[in-house]
């Protein structure tokens, strides 16, 4: 797991208001708590795979000081250029209309909240409409229409301020 | 062979006169309702009945079934989705075969009966959070309509290739049981069994046949295996190719 990794999970962990996140895998362990955490609080979550989105922080994150207890989930402050990526979630053809001849889902200026449908990605005849996360504004689209697209690659910039 | 009532799928039915697309109504449904887990959209008559991106699918009313169910397959991870496919098509294929009809599953979700296409798949997922928060399973199953429309590439019916007369109610009850008995194979994360049953059933396995390719040229190969992705594996000049969707076209 890598600083920026640990760095956008306590943000995750901010912006969700939990007060502690535990992770284990092979030789990982990570426990955060902030300043919410009692011992009281024993609500599980079960694992999820990482947010498909990141935040791109202006600045390289250095050391990630914030693995012991009690440190609290302070987000590091974000400098106002950020841009949220929305990425792709699973290999397939990108469509950015619901068919050949309808409009596109979203287009660039365009404000969009979580569970709007951003996009719609093919896969062996599966058609997956991708719900978008964020809230902002499209500020970018990546991809061109009906071309391919791999894992994790980079679908749409949204403004999270737009 | 007798199957027990489906538990969950098609519990609820929400059956309509005429819709658009049974697909669509479902969608609206997930997003304005909350309807239940395994629900089941059915349509006498479907008017504007859709095949896969931009393509439609035509159905004679009140002769066939067109269908579309809800589900929430959280716990499918999103890589593993086209074991959604394979439990749709195992399930249609079962029912052809319950009534001793011999059909085939043609990559990656068709139902062929001898080289004739009997009914095709759309599955639309939502997905949120890497999750794939819903999928709608569209199934348009050609039952009793003998009449199609000359435009049509090579379509049949169960009726056709039986030249008996089906009660769609009944044919609908048992596909929708064939339906959960391979689901649940899903959510046992049983992707291997699903994936030897339908490569038991795959159309053109073991044969040598020509393919076109996407520039045109046509090629002899040999269908061997899909992965679990549902890439299928082909043999051509004794080398295994994997294949994906744009690559090839069947010579029907």
């Amino acid at each position: 797991m890598t600083a920026k990794e640990i760095k956008d999970l306590i943000k995750l962990i901010d912006e969700h208001k939990l007060a502690e996140f535990k992770y284990e895998k092979a030789d990982v362990k990570l426990t955060i708590r902030s300043s919410t955490y009692s011992k009281e609080k024993t609500s599980v979550l079960t694992a999820a795979p990482m947010a498909a989105q990141t935040i791109m922080p202006a600045h390289a994150p250095q050391a990630a000081p914030a693995v012991a207890p009690p440190a609290a989930a302070e987000p590091a402050a974000v400098e106002s250029s950020n841009l949220v990526e929305v990425k792709c979630p699973i290999v397939g053809t990108f469509y950015r209309s619901p068919g050949p001849d309808k409009g596109p889902f979203v287009q660039v200026g365009d404000t969009i909240s979580e569970g709007d449908v951003v996009c719609i990605v093919e896969a062996m005849k599966l058609f997956n409409e991708i719900e978008t996360e964020v809230t902002g504004k499209i500020v970018k689209v990546m991809v061109e229409d009906a071309s391919p697209v791999e894992y994790d690659q980079v679908l749409f910039l949204v403004d999270p301020k737009g | 062979m007798i199957f027990a009532s489906a538990l969950f799928i098609g519990h609820n039915i929400v059956r309509l006169e005429t819709v658009n697309s049974t697909n669509d109504y479902a969608l609206k449904l997930l997003t304005d309702e909350n309807p239940a887990d395994g629900t089941v959209v059915t349509a006498v008559q479907q008017t504007q009945g859709r095949g896969q991106y931009g393509s439609t699918w035509a159905s004679q009313a009140a002769h066939n079934l067109t269908l579309s169910i809800i589900l929430r397959p959280k716990q499918l991870p999103i890589q593993r989705q086209f074991a959604l496919s394979m439990v749709t098509a195992l399930a249609v294929r079962s029912l052809c075969q319950s009534y001793h009809v011999e059909a085939k599953i043609k990559w990656p979700n068709d139902i062929y009966i001898k080289r004739k296409k009997t009914a095709g798949i759309l599955i639309q997922n939502g997905i949120m959070k890497q999750q794939i928060s819903s999928s709608v399973i569209g199934i348009g199953l050609n039952v009793n309509q003998t009449d199609f429309d000359p435009s049509l590439p090579n379509p049949t019916s169960l009726s056709l290739e039986t030249g008996q007369t089906y009660d769609l109610e009944v044919i609908q009850k048992e596909l929708l049981e064939h339906f959960e008995r391979f689901y649940l194979d899903l959510l046992a994360a049983s992707y291997e069994v699903l994936r030897e049953q339908y490569l038991v059933a795959l159309f053109q396995k073991d044969v040598v046949r020509s393919y076109q390719r996407q520039d045109g040229g046509i090629f002899n190969g040999i269908i061997r295996s899909v992965t679990i992705q549902g890439k299928l594996c082909m043999e051509v000049d004794d080398q295994i190719e994997e294949i994906d969707l744009k690559d090839i076209k069947y010579i029907i």
